[in-house]
């Protein structure tokens, strides 16, 4: 643990860096009207919670996506990855169990990293806000470990599986509205950001901890989630007994 | 003439223990505990012993990688130290290790780049290159990416890439791990070559029965000391007196050394473990006869599976379990 | 305790190339090597062409969100962004390709056959400078049409020359900072994240996004310590024309300095990095 206490604070920190370098250049561009301006383009007027708000999904909805897939890859890189994948109780659980821990890690790690800024604001979150936000997120963190396992699955086919995290990534990113509302995009692309389960949480959260509106009915959004969760994550474990199946014929397991 | 010489050479390395979550401990580990040797021009010189004993370290010392706490050695008169530039341009090394290439290289393209590092004429290089993987038998596959290779045809390469600038001076890390016996025999054929050529070479193995046939010295080395030097037949007549029988048996019980080693008259006892079968070979060192049949006696009352025993004459092997004291490493 | 020294029998027949023509050696087998490694990861490369679009939007319009909409096509704010993406290049060929150089090379495990040789540790671990100086071009050439595409907006260049001129030197700046941050690297093994925030605060202080005349004193202070401010300003000044902080001529004196300093630190960072990695035995370490 105290290996990686780097990690958890540049997790923590990250929003927050962001946030700044956002503001700073968007004030500096902006100059006297970029409250309005921002005010004008989004229907917040304030841009530090919306920045720091959105970073914190992001950094949660990455570290889903890549974990899975990331570990292997590292394993492979060490030579160990044949060897776990000789025992017989590994293979597809190792990983699976593995994201279900660190989707209840990213829920922790949500809350510390707004805290502060709500701290600041002096307007905490109330109990039960804290409970609805942190079901959204486990529950918008699931499809995205299915995700994250297709690019498990890919991994053990591609060796440049970066380059396709690099991707899905991107694709996510641009389409969750972690900085910027959709409603900037064509009609076409907001509908196709639905697929994308982060820009549901987005939206959620922003209405849960900057519009204090909890009394909302998020029935739809949560059917959406769990329809998601059940695409990515029975495509994922698809796709990954394939690849399994085809690299063990080619004995592909281990080369990096 | 003496060709590479070491004096007291000292390595303590610093590790972290890793306990549980946040605990850390430094601790020392004291690698090369004041060795020292000599090395003549021509001769193939053995470095035996256990897993972790220092063998590694010191051939990392003598080819520059690793500067020593204390000590000096010498290499072509060259000071390894002082003088490792020197040092560098006469040696060819091979560590023991499947990584060292890079993968989206062509087991060629690694060679040329490394040859090209060694400020080699392309010329040169090329025709070194291609001598190199015929020999090794590599030549077929010369222009497969890496990340194809198997083990032993890293290796391989790993041996080439030694040879590259064909050095006058070669250190050899476990040059036949992992290498099936046509292969292991290949590069024993070519070490014992690069001696009639006049190289000096200081390899490292656990093969008892290579160091054995390759060299003309051998030094054992056990926890960071040497603990025998001399030519394999001087190391033998330490156990030339003694007695010994090889038990080869189906699997083991646990204990079954110690207590064929609490019988009186045993000198030594070591177990050597077949990787690839569940035989299993128990050497006893003793000093007649006479303590056999107390020995079949243990065997008997333990219902161990016995396919035979055998008296056998001392081999080196059996110098390794008399003077290590302990069970042997797993075998080729 | 001396033994007889007998000379390296090493110049026979040609068999090694000296001097001057080792370091070309060098040079070509550094080079060659990186570009057959480079467009072996085909995968990347069209990673690299479909992402760099989506990352450029990614990070933009959160930005144009403090513009008003009608400005959101804005020719000198968007040629402002061009160039700070370009730079985000640059600092990133600093800190991600000469600064993970010998941390990469540990854990391939070649290390240590590199450092069995006597070629040059700078030219060593400074090869991604070819395949980044090429990367570099290509991508530019792609962002002015993904510019084009995105806004509808043309890059201006004034002086095309001066501008290569500047990027290159900038290219070796960056080059002798990594070769100092590599130290930090080996140090502290995964630094990944450690990367990304100092690759954010180096993109914050370096003025990249605006001239540094706008900062509020104490920060435009900060900024004028950042080597890469003058790389950001100069680049601007040969492309767009637009007014460095301090004089032109003497900013460009600055880089060339910074250029040779930096350099030179970084070549007595590598070879302090060789020594302490074989006292320590961490040359083939993970
Ligand atoms: N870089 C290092 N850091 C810490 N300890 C090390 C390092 N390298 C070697 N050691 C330790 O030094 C001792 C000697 O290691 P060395 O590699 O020389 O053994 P060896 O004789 O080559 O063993 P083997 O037969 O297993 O290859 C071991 O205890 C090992 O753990
Ligand atoms: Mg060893």
């Amino acid at each position: 643990m105290s290996r990686y206490i780097g990690n958890w604070i540049m997790i923590i920190t990250l929003p927050y860096m962001l946030a700044g370098i956002f503001l700073g250049v968007g004030y500096a561009v902006g100059g006297k009207n970029a409250s309005i301006n921002f005010y004008k383009n989004t229907g917040i007027s304030d841009p530090a919670l919306y920045s720091i708000l959105g970073g914190a999904i992001m950094i949660a909805t990455m570290i889903i996506l890549e974990n899975t897939g990331g570990y292997i890859r590292e394993e492979q890189l060490i030579g160990t990855f044949e060897l776990h994948y000789l025992t017989p109780n590994s293979t597809l659980q190792i990983w699976f169990f593995h994201i279900l821990p660190i989707a209840t890690i990213m829920i922790g790690i949500f809350s510390i990293t707004i805290t502060p800024i709500l701290l600041f604001k002096g307007n905490l979150l109330s109990f039960s806000e804290w409970l609805i936000a942190a079901t959204v997120i486990f529950l918008s963190l699931m499809p995205l470990a299915g995700i994250g396992l297709v690019i498990a699955a890919l991994t053990v086919r591609f060796k440049e599986v970066w380059a396709i995290v690099n991707v899905i990534n991107s694709v996510i990113t641009l389409l969750s509205g972690f900085y910027y509302p959709l409603e900037i995009f064509p009609e076409m692309v907001q509908t196709i950001a639905l697929l994308v389960p982060s820009s549901t949480a987005v939206k959620i959260l922003r209405t849960i901890i900057q519009h204090r509106y909890t009394s909302l009915n998020f029935g739809p959004q949560i059917i959406l989630f769990l329809v998601l969760s059940m695409i990515y994550l029975s495509s994922g474990y698809i796709t990954y007994k394939r690849w399994e199946n085809a690299a063990r014929k080619n004995g592909e397991l281990s080369k990096y | 003439m003496e060709k590479i010489k070491a004096e007291n050479l000292r390595k303590i390395f610093i590790t972290k223990e890793r306990r549980g979550i946040f605990k850390g401990e430094k601790r020392k580990v004291e690698a090369l505990k004041g060795i020292s040797f000599a090395i003549n021009k021509g001769e193939i010189f053995g470095l035996l012993g256990p897993n972790g004993a220092g063998k590694t370290t010191t051939i990392k010392i003598l080819s520059t990688l690793l500067l020593p706490d204390d000590g000096d050695a010498w290499v072509n008169g060259y000071h390894v130290v002082k003088e490792a530039n020197k040092v560098r341009e006469i040696i060819g090394v091979s560590l023991y290790s499947d990584r060292g290439f890079y993968w989206k290289l062509t087991g060629y393209e690694n060679l040329m780049y490394f040859a090209y590092l060694y400020h080699l004429n392309p010329e040169y290089a090329k025709k070194r290159i291609k001598y190199l993987l015929d020999i090794l038998e590599l030549s077929k596959d010369a222009d497969r990416l890496v990340e194809e290779y198997s083990t032993g045809m890293k290796s391989k390469l790993n041996f080439a890439r030694a040879l590259i600038h064909d050095p006058e001076i070669i250190f050899l890390d476990e040059p036949t791990i992992g290498l099936d016996p046509n292969s292991a025999r290949k590069i024993r054929e070519i070490i014992r070559d690069l001696k009639k050529e006049g190289k000096t070479i200081l390899l490292t193995t656990h093969n008892m029965y290579e160091a054995d046939i390759l060299c003309d010295r051998i030094a054992i080395i056990n926890k960071g000391k040497i603990i025998a030097l001399g030519t394999p037949n001087e190391l033998k007549s330490v156990v030339e007196k003694d007695r010994v029988i090889e038990i080869q048996i189906y699997g083991i019980l646990n204990g079954l050394t110690d207590k064929i080693r609490k019988i009186n008259g045993v000198k030594r006892v070591g177990l050597i473990q077949e990787e690839k079968s569940l035989k299993n070979r128990i050497k006893v060192i003793m000093e007649s006869d006479d303590v056999v049949p107390e020995v079949l006696r243990i065997l008997v009352s333990e219902k161990i599976k016995v396919e035979s025993i055998k008296s056998v004459e001392p081999s080196l092997e059996d110098v390794f379990v008399y003077l290590t004291g302990e069970r042997l490493e797993k075998e080729e | 305790m001396q033994l007889e020294k007998t000379e390296n029998s090493q110049s026979i027949n040609g068999k090694y190339l000296k001097g001057i023509m080792s370091i070309f050696l060098e040079l070509y087998a550094t080079a060659s090597r990186g570009y057959k490694i480079y467009f072996r990861y085909t995968a990347w490369f069209i990673a690299d062409l479909i992402t760099t679009p989506i990352w450029i939007l990614v990070f933009l319009l959160p930005i144009l969100m403090f513009l008003p909409k009608e400005q959101w096509n804005n020719p000198t704010t968007i040629n402002f962004f061009f160039w700070a993406m370009v730079m985000w290049d640059i600092v990133g060929a600093g800190l991600w390709s000469f600064g993970q150089a010998i941390r990469r090379e540990q854990q391939t495990g070649t290390l240590e056959f590199l450092f069995l040789t006597n070629a040059n540790r700078i030219i060593m671990f400074t090869r991604s400078i070819f395949t980044r100086g090429l990367e570099l071009t290509i991508m530019f050439a792609y962002m002015v049409i993904v510019f084009k595409l995105l806004f509808g907006v043309d890059i201006i260049l004034r002086n095309i020359l001066g501008v290569i001129f500047i990027l290159t030197l900038g290219l070796l700046i960056a080059m002798g900072f990594g070769e100092i941050y590599g130290a930090l690297v080996l140090r502290f093994k995964n630094i990944g994240p450690v990367t990304n925030i100092l690759e954010f605060v180096i993109l914050g202080i370096s003025g990249i996004f605006f001239p540094i005349s706008r900062l509020p004193d104490q920060i435009r202070l900060i900024s004028l310590l950042s080597p890469f401010t003058y790389i950001a300003e100069m680049t601007r000044y040969m492309a767009m024309g637009i007014e460095t902080y301090l004089d032109p001529g003497f900013e460009l004196i600055l880089m060339i300095l910074m250029a040779i300093i930096f350099n030179a630190i970084g070549f007595v960072t590598i070879l302090y990095i060789e020594k302490n990695l074989k006292k320590t035995g961490k040359l083939g370490a993970y």
